[in-house]
């Protein structure tokens, strides 16, 4: 024993220095705050808890500054899981300002506050559970709600327990047991408001199975409902007497909501609504802060307790429709959400009879569809095999009729067209409901083909009406550009104007008159985008041409060299390297703007552009450097090709 | 010696000596004229050719060479009958501002006879003259006007044989006026009139009258780059050695100038001159 002590003594040390601790802000189930917690480091020095671990939140409204939101919660960690007691604490207050006495505020305070005591092992709810809510009020503090020794086992409620509500008028409250599996199991009772009418429902369950419920307005005492789910009493003698063929007490467990092949509209589920909302706030409540159990959108994912179903055989025909079905649905939902909400389909609707039923036609589906949505959630959670789809089937199948009559409107007139499907020799649910489906898609990609064809014909000759529009607004702009161009120098002007003439006219016309001549529309559209292009192009290049004479000018300038007249005593500008001047600024540039004003191909046009501009960065380049040779090689007429080559054009 | 040859030495001795009395008897009254005599007007051709070369930003070498020529003997009115002068002038110019500059240098003339047909006359005579120069310039609105004052000192003879190097200094004001016809300004390209007028004065030990001669030039010219071409009539009127007579000229003048820059050529403009 002593050497038991020595050695906690002497590795407690240790084991201290090994655990830091941190304090500071933190997130804790999403909310901002403050802790203070012992951490170690593990492998990839990743973060561990490890110790007590203690947060603080403390939030005032932002809005009117008068509401308090408090959170405090204290327990430890081992290994990042939660272990052993933890408490948490939430709490509202709100501040009513209602007078200022003699510099004194006089207020009034309305709190809400929720108080857990839990219990954890291995990071699972484990032991006793204690919650209770209260609120403050008309300065008094009274109880609104509690939950108290609820034993968690492993993560699941076991044995009695009691939630209770205490309302203004009444105590609502659910009294249950649950086996040491977490299945629901006896004498279940819930009190509960609706209506107006205080409602006691009582519910008896075997094994997780609902076997029945009476409800009694307990103000009178009246008989409300009474439901026996003999075919669930049926099965289960089945199964105790070994004569069960087709299904069996099913392994998994699952929700409040006991559902043998129930459809929501049947009075077996909506029995149970409004027990199961009071178990699932309660569920809500103590669970919140667990998030094995509630999601970040505060639906539950994990029961605390259960019921239980039966799994039914499915043949292998039902078991490959359980598996296609709910992909064969989705595209089948798509398809028709697409033609149903498609623009092109609704504003082109009126245009023909066919296109008026088309689109209502896929209006009527996609609303028939939805009705399917609650059938389609069995196969898409995995519950298709326990659902016993004789009771499913026992009031038929609304959704599923020999006939579908569609009624639109068209040219002023109500008018109706009637879809038949012919089933074949289905049986079961599912082998109906996906011939049924099937059915459906075929008129849905039969009438989806036809509006494809249509409206990509209206979209297409829209589109060609929207591009001829657009050609002739950007005609009537570029037109202006070149027609209206004002300046000082008539070469200038009469420049602007040979290309006009020349391209905006001339070559636009014969573009025209081949788009003109051109039937269909793959053959159509690419002549009405190439006078597109062209006008396009020549709006793109209008600024550059414009800086043309500009350009030239600015050369005359730079290529004067301030000299003195010793005779005269003047300064003035004089020409300097005339002979480059000369065949640069003036004959080169002259046969360049010669070509571009002759120009009728206008792809060409802003190759002659190009040229003029690399002819003006040229003269710039030559201005200082030195030049004398290429001077030399100037003398007498030379031709623009070969100034071109002289100046490395 | 005979006789006759005797009486002949006589005779001629006694008319000089006649001669001399009455001379002696006439210098006692000098020689005052009651009217201003002109004589008939002559005609010459001068071509000049003027360079003035930029050796730096205020530094420059200035040259004339002029080829001149006088009408003949027996005809008043050719302009070119006779060789007049090849007179070449040559100097260092220092700019000091726009407005002003300094000239100093040599110029050596050749003068030629007055009768290429006498004997007694060598063909030509070197005259040597050193000479400096103020020119200022002003701006009227378009027009420029010059100011030159030039002073020269010369060595120079008369064409006779044994004639002796006689020394004077000039003294010459000349004003110019440019007259700008196709431009705002006198610059590039620019057709001009160019009036100027330059009095001379002259003094020396045997100069009697300092009024040496008025010249009145009226030219027109053209710039074109780096030349200038300039012609016109003068007309020149100034004293003669006689007291009262004047003579005349009318000379046809064409030039040509020409300045280069002798700098680094193809610089950046430079739109002034450097600070002194």
């Amino acid at each position: 024993m002593k050497k038991l002590y020595f050695v906690i003594v002497f590795f407690l040390p240790l084991v201290c220095i090994s655990q830091t601790t941190y304090k500071g802000k933190y997130v804790f189930n999403g909310e901002e705050g403050d802790a203070e917690f012992q951490f170690r480091r593990g492998q990839d020095d990743k973060l561990i808890k490890d110790g007590f671990f203690e947060f603080f939140r403390k939030y005032v409204d932002s809005v009117d500054q008068t509401t308090i939101y408090r959170t405090e919660i204290k327990g430890r960690y081992s290994n990042d899981i939660k272990t052993g007691r933890w408490v948490y604490d939430v709490e509202k207050h709100k501040v009513f300002l209602e007078d200022v006495v003699d510099f004194e505020v006089v207020t009034d305070l309305e709190s809400e506050e929720a108080n857990l005591t839990a219990h954890y092992e291995r990071g699972l709810p484990h032991g006793l559970w204690d919650y209770k809510e209260n609120v403050f009020t008309r300065k008094r503090l009274e109880a609104k709600a509690s939950a108290t020794e609820v034993q968690f086992d492993e993560g699941k409620i076991i044995g009695k327990f009691q939630y209770k509500t205490y309302e203004e008028a009444n105590t609502h409250y659910i009294i249950g047991e649950v086996d040491e599996d977490g299945i629901m199991v006896g004498e279940w009772t819930f009190v509960y408001e609706k209506d107006d009418k205080l409602i006691s429902e009582v519910r008896n369950y075997e094994m997780g199975y609902l076997l029945g419920l009476v409800k009694r307005d307990l103000g009178n005492g009246d008989l409300i409902e009474e439901l026996v789910y003999f075919p669930t009493i049926d099965k289960l003698n089945l199964i105790n007497n070994n004569q069960n063929e087709g299904f069996e007490v099913a392994d998994k467990t699952f929700s409040f909501v006991f559902n043998d092949g129930f459809k929501q509209s049947f009075q077996e589920y909506q029995a149970q609504v409004d027990g199961n909302e009071m178990m699932v706030e309660f569920t809500k409540k103590i669970l919140r802060f667990e998030n094995d159990y509630i999601n970040s959108d505060g639906e539950i994912i994990k029961y605390p307790f259960n019921t239980k179903r039966f799994k039914h055989d499915l043949t292998k025909e039902e078991e490959r429709i359980v598996a296609e079905l709910p992909d064969f649905f989705g595209e089948l939902e798509d398809k028709v959400e697409f033609y149903a909400t498609k623009n092109a389909l609704y504003l082109n609707r009126g245009k023909t009879d066919s296109l008026a039923f088309a689109y209502q036609f896929f209006q009527y589906y996609d609303e028939k569809l939805d009705q399917l949505e609650e059938l389609l959630d069995i196969f898409k959670t995995g519950e298709a095999e326990y659902i016993d789809t004789e009771y499913y089937i026992r009031e038929g199948l609304e959704f599923i009729t020999p006939t579908d009559a569609i009624q639109y409107e068209y040219g002023g007139e109500e008018l109706e067209r009637i879809l038949t499907y012919e089933m074949g020799d289905e049986k079961g649910l599912f082998e109906i409901v996906y011939a049924y489906l099937q059915m459906n898609k075929a008129y849905v990609d039969q009438i989806g083909t036809y509006v494809e064809s249509q409206v990509s014909l209206i979209e297409q000759d829209e589109q060609l009406q929207e591009l001829e529009a657009g050609i002739a607004g950007k005609k009537a702009s570029v037109d202006s550009l070149y027609v209206n161009y004002q300046s000082n120098r008539t070469e200038e002007v009469a420049m602007m104007r040979s290309l006009y003439q020349n391209i905006l006219n001339n070559e636009f016309n014969r573009l025209s008159e081949n788009y003109a001549q051109k039937e269909g529309y793959a053959d159509r559209l690419p002549a009405a985008e190439k006078m597109l292009d062209l006008l396009n192009e020549m709006e793109r290049l209008h600024e550059r041409i414009g800086a043309i004479y500009p350009n030239n000018e600015d050369l005359d300038d730079l290529y004067q060299e301030e000299t003195f007249n010793p005779f005269t005593y003047t300064r003035y500008d004089q020409r300097t390297k005339e002979r480059i001047y000369i065949n640069g600024a003036e004959v080169l540039f002259g046969y360049y703007v010669d070509q571009l004003r002759n120009e009728n191909d206008y792809t060409q046009i802003k190759e002659w552009v190009r040229k003029l501009e690399k002819l003006d960065e040229r003269m710039i380049e030559l201005r200082t450097e030195d030049t004398r040779r290429l001077e030399r090689r100037l003398r007498g007429r030379v031709s623009p090709d070969k100034v071109e080559s002289l100046f490395d054009l | 010696m005979n006789l006759c040859k005797l009486i002949k030495r006589a005779g001629i001795l006694l008319f000089f000596f006649i001669v001399s009395i009455w001379n002696a008897m006439a210098q006692e009254e000098p020689f005052i004229p009651t009217e201003r005599t002109n004589l008939a007007p002559t005609t010459e051709s001068w071509n000049g050719l003027y360079l003035k070369l930029r050796l730096s930003d205020r530094v420059f070498w200035y040259q004339e060479n002029h080829y001149r020529r006088r009408n003949g003997i027996n005809n008043r009115s050719d302009f070119v009958g006779r060789m007049s002068q090849i007179y070449n002038r040559f100097g260092f110019t220092f700019l000091f501002t726009d407005q002003f500059e300094v000239t100093v240098g040599p110029t050596l003339v050749w003068n030629f006879t007055p009768n290429p047909d006498n004997p007694d006359y060598v063909n030509s005579t070197l005259e040597p003259r050193i000479w400096h120069q103020w020119l200022l310039t002003q701006g009227i609105g378009s027009v420029k006007i010059l100011h030159q004052f030039r002073f020269e000192h010369r060595w120079k003879r008369d064409n006779l044989i044994g004639a002796e190097y006689l020394y004077t200094d000039r003294y010459r004001y000349k004003i110019t006026a440019y007259i700008p016809i196709n431009k705002p300004r006198m610059e590039n390209k620019t057709f001009f009139l160019a009036p100027s007028n330059e009095i001379f004065f002259e003094t020396g030990k045997h100069i009697v009258n300092i009024l040496e001669e008025n010249r009145v030039y009226t030219a027109i010219g053209y710039t074109y780059n780096n030349f200038m071409f300039f012609g016109g009539h003068m007309w020149t009127y100034g004293p003669t050695a006689i007291p009262g007579t004047y003579r005349n000229r009318h000379i046809i003048r064409l030039n040509v100038m020409y300045t280069i820059d002798f700098r680094n050529k193809r610089l950046p403009v430079t739109r002034s001159l450097p600070s002194l």
